[in-house]
């Protein structure tokens, strides 16, 4: 990557926040799995969302990613509303993510998927590209002496030429999150990045998201489960249960939330 | 692949150009000076054709991932278009114009007809592809059965015989390289990405629906390039001969083959192509042995000989003296 900082979106004025979602409401046929929610990501942040299983933690995620469209509310991103865009575009804006159980392009090698996260960049007609002509060898030659820097940098050089399924877990975790970086995002959200993780390697995917975010000059919003990682890593976070945000703010302040402990506890007392 | 590298350290010395070069000058003159008999010049070119259409629908059902059956409705297409003008439109031109423009209208017409299946089956994601193409190609039949123009049911003829050795030679040559090409580019990669994981695709950025339609149009054209080289060659087209069982047949190949790989798709058009010959004397019989064949290979070997493997003379790193992948 040449220019790690995001050259596409230049904060607009007036657009404080790198992600606002207002008002935001899902229902999956008669199921309500969102009501109202509204928040905000400030640039840079380091950003989680935790909440119990079901509240819909991966629904917004969905939502702002464009796989569904929300039933009631807005998406903001940069001062620019992406609300009902496709996924391409939006990934295109700025906006790239990971899945809860991983989604590699199985039978492709390391690099190729690393490659093809750089489709939307890529200055290649189809003629150049059916003739192979000198603009698409040319760029072809930049995107894989970038996605080899990428792979290098985060220590997976080494496994380039392998098909990706046949990686160990863990750096299929990581494989996943440098294809979502390699689309050149300024904000990435990780739907439980240290899922199915020990605690040795979910130190170690601490720092390894730690540099990226540096590196790339990130927005993070992230899903997980691991309160550690949570507490550890996150300067403000939302706490959703029954597709309503209960607590949104610092690592203290939700800590000690009546609301929160209720939610996870059964009981405040 | 390692099982390829005695073909690899073969290719340092034998540059693919001057082997293709080299090939087409051997089709050139046995064409020009009768080298072989006519019956195998035929099935030379059966092979040729059969290839070309092999590699088009594995682009879309191998590459992809989706499920085409209706390939033959490109091939009628573009054997109907190459016929039609070879005949009643360009007849006063000289043959040496005539026969390549032919082909590649009747390539770009099926192409042009590949867009307008493409558009409304790809606003669906999942499997809809393989009852559209069907019923396209069913679609594409009857029309072709109720137009009295182009003879309807009995067929069209009239068409000289101007597909020789060196032009099957040489459009299943331009084939092999525009797909390979188109594989190992961006938009191949993103026909790929599509396979493995649609999702996941367009939230890496790729516009899944233009990349789909983009091979699509590229599958339908080579199907159609096909078409016209048929048409020439066999010197009479009808309905009948582009229903069903054509498809089948490709995908038969396609299957034999082995799914995403050009390597396959060589060793699947070839070994179909002489197997059914081969079984001539098996009469009507023979017919049989395809669906049996397809049957056991979905048990036994279901992504074929080749399945998502690759010769490596045909990627583009090859002979640039690296061994990188670039």
């Amino acid at each position: 990557m040449t220019a790690p900082g995001n050259l596409k979106l230049p904060p607009q004025a007036g657009g404080g926040a790198a992600l606002e979602l207002k008002d935001v409401t899902h229902h999956f046929g008669g199921l309500r799995a969102l009501s109202g929610v509204n928040f905000a990501v400030a640039p840079g942040e380091l950003a989680g969302i935790i909440g119990p299983n079901g509240a819909g933690k991966t629904t917004v995620f969905n939502l702002i990613t464009g796989v569904y469209k929300p039933s009631i509310g807005k998406i903001i991103f940069h001062g620019r509303e992406i609300t009902g865009m496709r996924s391409s575009n939006i990934t295109e804006l700025g906006i790239a993510r990971t899945f809860q159980n991983i989604r590699l392009f199985k039978e492709l090698t390391v690099l190729d998927n690393v490659r093809a996260a750089h489709y939307a960049r890529m200055k290649v007609n189809p003629l150049e590209a059916l003739f192979h002509s000198g603009r698409h060898r040319s760029e072809e030659k930049r995107v894989t002496e970038e996605s080899r820097d990428l792979l290098e940098r985060f220590g997976l050089g080494g496994s380039a030429g392998e098909i990706s399924k046949n990686l160990p877990y863990g750096s299929q975790r990581r494989l996943e999150i440098l294809r979502a970086a390699a689309t050149n995002p300024s904000l990435i959200l990780l739907d439980e990045p240290a899922a199915g993780m020990h605690p040795g390697e979910v130190e170690q995917l601490m720092s390894f998201i730690l540099e990226l975010k540096k590196q790339f000059s990130l927005t993070v919003l992230l899903i997980e489960h691991q309160m550690r990682l949570v507490m550890g890593m996150c300067s403000h976070i939302v706490v959703l249960d029954f597709g309503m945000v209960i607590a949104d703010g610092g690592p203290q302040q939700v800590r000690s939330d009546a609301g929160v402990m209720k939610a996870y506890m059964g009981s405040a007392k | 692949m390692d099982f390829m590298r005695p073909a690899g350290a073969l290719g340092k010395y034998l540059p693919v150009k001057a082997v293709v070069a080299l090939g087409f000058m051997l089709a050139l003159s046995i064409a020009r000076f009768n080298l072989l008999d006519n019956y195998i010049q035929l099935v030379l070119m059966l092979i040729g054709i059969n290839l070309i259409l092999t590699l088009s629908l594995n682009l879309v059902n191998g590459y992809m991932g989706e499920f085409s059956v209706g390939h033959a409705g490109f091939m009628a297409a573009g054997a109907y278009v190459s016929s039609i003008l070879s005949v009643r439109v360009l007849a006063s031109y000289s043959p040496v114009w005539v026969f390549p423009c032919a082909v590649l209208a009747g390539g770009l017409a099926a192409g042009v007809v590949g867009l307008a299946v493409a558009v409304p089956s790809f606003k669906t994601r999942g499997d809809y592809l393989a009852i559209v193409t069907l019923a396209f190609s069913m679609i594409v039949k009857s029309v072709i059965e109720n137009i009295d123009a182009v003879g309807g049911p009995r067929g069209f003829l009239g068409m000289d015989k101007l597909t020789t050795l060196p032009w099957v030679f040489f459009w299943t040559v331009a084939a092999v390289w525009i797909i390979r090409n188109f594989i190992y580019s961006r938009f191949g990669r993103g026909v790929l990405s599509v396979r493995e994981d649609e999702i996941a695709a367009d939230l890496t950025g790729v516009n899944t629906r233009n990349v789909k339609m983009l091979a699509f149009v590229v599958s339908s054209f080579f199907a159609g390039i096909a078409g016209g080289l048929y048409a020439h060659l066999i010197q009479y087209i009808s309905p009948g001969v582009f229903d069903i069982v054509k498809s089948t047949e490709m995908l038969v190949m396609v299957y034999l083959g082995g799914v995403g790989s050009i390597a396959g798709s060589m060793i699947g058009a070839a070994t179909y192509t002489v197997l059914l010959e081969a079984l001539r004397p098996l009469g009507i019989w023979r017919m049989a042995v395809m669906p049996l064949l397809l049957i056991l290979l979905m048990i036994f070997r279901p992504k074929g000989i080749m399945g998502y493997r690759e010769a490596r003379w045909l990627s583009p790193s090859f002979g640039r003296g690296t061994g990188k992948d670039k």
